[in-house]
């Protein structure tokens, strides 16, 4: 439970820094909608995606893991790609070694 | 540049001259050599199913190094491609093969189930194994001995809507002869592309790396920062919304942070030994730096406007960002370069492009051959209002030059908003859409400011009804599902008409938009009220 709240935590971060202008002063909820209420567009949402893959180390494409952009709509969204993918990753790293 | 001869010159080139891919995760680099037999070995199998030149091969595909390759086939056996865009994702085979009068259509293998068609031996795989295929035969209306139309394809245009253009072979060379002279290509140079290439001035600019001998990287959208830093490229082409989220990254940072940063990289801009002052922003703007692969020579945006702040950031971390000006039916007008740019300008004009202003400003473009030679499946008086002459075309953007030869744009002639994306969408569509929610008097729509969003000023039949509010929010809601381009943010309810009286509409009682935007999406309309969301 620690490690998830852990990996919430450093997605909420990766979303604050990405969130532009006047979109600043929005309180990012679990709720909240990425596009309309922070305003993340394509490009924002893959840069989050990359620094998501750095932060933690993975590559995405490379662990085999289906990601859709277009389906995240809400931080809770995010969070929950985020840990499914750290999960399946840490779980490959595991049976590799 | 011969198009018609670029698949031999690809063959002339130097071996160490790369193409590189992402496929199925993994980076895949090929010489010039390989992509030579590889278009050589296309040529033979289109041969085989009986494609023949004039014919035409539609192709509907993501970015894949087998569109590339098919597509200098096509050139080589002076076929016509039709290169379709995601918004034809939802017509069957059949449809695209009979409306196009396509002789063959080639797709992924990931989307097999295209072959399910009455016509699936004109169906092919781009990237998998193929039996049984045959080109359907069809006349052509003229012999085109000079492959003169090299294709077709499609634009967001001045309608809105899509409409379709047919590519004219001397335009594309003039057009990317002209935009490599000014952009000045060195030997080490490596070009990425991004963006769909179903997108034409994508294709141009690969057709650009292959003729003059630039390695390439051509990936999807997914692998752009990890192809950017991993890949290190020099040249970029992207929309404005790439470079700003850059923007937003260093906003984003702690004010002391910012400000010591702004302070060290100014100080560097005026240092006069040039080494060091680049030496200082690299070390001051390393994340940037870093993000971008650290070989950034030339980095080109367009396709939308872009912010002040957007550039004159990239000017004090010394990344080279440039903004450029042209439209699909014309090719590349302007472009600044280093040692000739203008922060605010869009360049100086290309060669062998001049330009001329009509009276309301509208910029009038002239070069001897354009890209393309006419629309089809667009509105009527369209191909006559944009196509002047020959050599003439009716830009629709309003702008003055200066003294010294720089382009200005100052606005659009038609009441056109363009998306932080680029994409250009005429206002009429989403009202129309929103107007068909039968609680909806009147609606007019705007792209939100400094977001990739649009929003609606909503005036319900009855302004008094809260529930109906609630119900055209669901409604608009359920449009930006349904249509990504043409997503809400925010809509603001009016409780009061537009009419002359209140200065929302012209005498001529057309709508006076800018007052309107002016009005409530400032936030200070009075009466009006605004839903951030539904939920």
């Amino acid at each position: 439970m620690e490690v998830e709240a852990r990996i919430d935590e450093q997605i909420i971060d990766l979303i604050a820094s990405g969130v532009s202008g006047k979109f600043r002063k929005v309180k990012i909820t679990r709720q909240t909608n990425l596009q309309k209420e922070l305003g993340l567009d394509s490009i924002g949402m893959l840069a989050l995606v990359f620094r998501f893959e750095e932060l933690f180390g993975i590559d995405i494409e490379k662990q085999g893991i289906d990601i859709n952009i277009a389906k995240l709509k809400t931080v809770e969204d995010l969070i929950h790609a985020g840990r499914d993918i750290v999960s399946r990753a840490t779980g490959a790293e595991s049976r590799d070694a | 540049m011969d198009l018609r001869k670029l698949t031999s010159r690809i063959g002339e080139q130097n071996r160490k001259k790369m193409v590189r891919t992402f496929e199925k995760g993994k980076l895949v680099t090929r010489g010039h050599d390989c992509v030579y037999n590889d278009v050589r070995a296309a040529c033979a199998r289109l041969e085989s199913w009986g494609l023949r030149p004039g014919m035409l091969v539609g192709i509907l595909a993501g970015n894949c190094y087998e569109w590339i390759v098919y597509d200098l086939a096509l050139l080589e056996m002076q076929a016509l491609s039709v290169a379709f865009t995601d918004d034809f994702a939802g017509m069957s085979s059949d449809q695209l093969i009979d409306r196009y009068s396509l002789s063959l259509l080639l797709v992924p293998v990931s989307e097999k189930e295209r072959k399910n068609a009455r016509q699936s031996e004109a169906v092919a795989f781009l990237d998998g194994e193929n039996s049984s295929i045959n080109a359907i035969p069809r006349e052509q209306p003229q012999k085109d001995w000079e492959f003169e139309t090299t294709g077709m394809v499609f634009s967001s245009g001045s309608s809105g809507r899509l409409k379709g253009l047919r590519l004219w072979r001397q335009g594309i060379e003039a057009s990317v002869d002209a935009f490599t002279k000014m952009a000045d290509p060195r030997p080490d140079d490596c070009l990425l592309l991004f963006l769909p290439i179903s997108n034409f001035q994508q294709r141009l600019m690969y057709y650009s790396a292959l003729w003059y001998g630039v390695d390439l990287i051509v990936t999807d959208p997914s692998r752009l920062f990890r192809a950017l830093k991993e890949l290190q490229p020099t040249v970029l082409i992207a929309p404005p919304m790439l470079y700003e989220a850059f923007e937003t990254r260093f906003y984003n940072l702690p004010a002391w942070k910012r400000w010591m940063a702004r302070v060290i990289g100014r100080s560097a801009l005026a240092l006069p030994q040039k080494s060091l002052s680049k030496k200082i922003a690299r070390s001051v703007f390393r994340d940037a730096h870093e993000a971008l692969g650290g070989r950034m020579r030339f980095m080109v945006t367009g396709m939308a406007p872009t912010k002040r702040a957007t550039l004159e950031l990239f000017r004090m971390m010394q990344l080279p960002l440039f903004e450029t000006y042209g439209i699909t039916e014309f090719g590349g007008i302007a472009l600044n370069v280093p040692g000739a740019s203008k922060i605010g300008s869009v360049g100086r004009l290309l060669p062998g492009v001049r330009v001329e202003f009509a009276e309301d400003g509208e910029i009038i473009a002239m070069r001897e051959h354009r890209i393309a030679s006419t629309y089809f499946e667009c509105a009527e008086g369209e191909v006559e209002q944009t196509f002047l002459s020959r050599d003439r075309l009716a830009t629709g953007d309003v702008g003055r030059l200066d003294d010294e030869g720089y382009l200005y744009l100052t606005g659009r002639k038609k009441e056109m908003i363009i998306t932080a994306g680029g994409a250009k969408i005429h206002p009429e569509i989403p009202e129309s859409a929103i107007d068909a929610c039968s609680d909806v008097a009147r609606s007019v729509v705007f792209a939100e400011p400094d977001a990739p969003l649009l929003a609606a000023v909503v005036l319900p039949r009855n302004p008094d009804d809260e529930s109906a509010r609630a119900r055209i929010r669901e409604f608009v809601d359920k449009l930006s599902e349904q249509k990504p381009a043409m997503a809400f943010g925010r809509v603001i309810f009016s409780d009061q008409a537009f009419s002359r009286e209140n200065g929302f509409l012209r005498p001529n009682l057309k709508l006076d938009r800018r007052r309107i935007a002016e009005h409530f999406l400032s936030g200070s309309g009075n009466g009006s009220k605004s839903l951030a969301r539904s939920s």
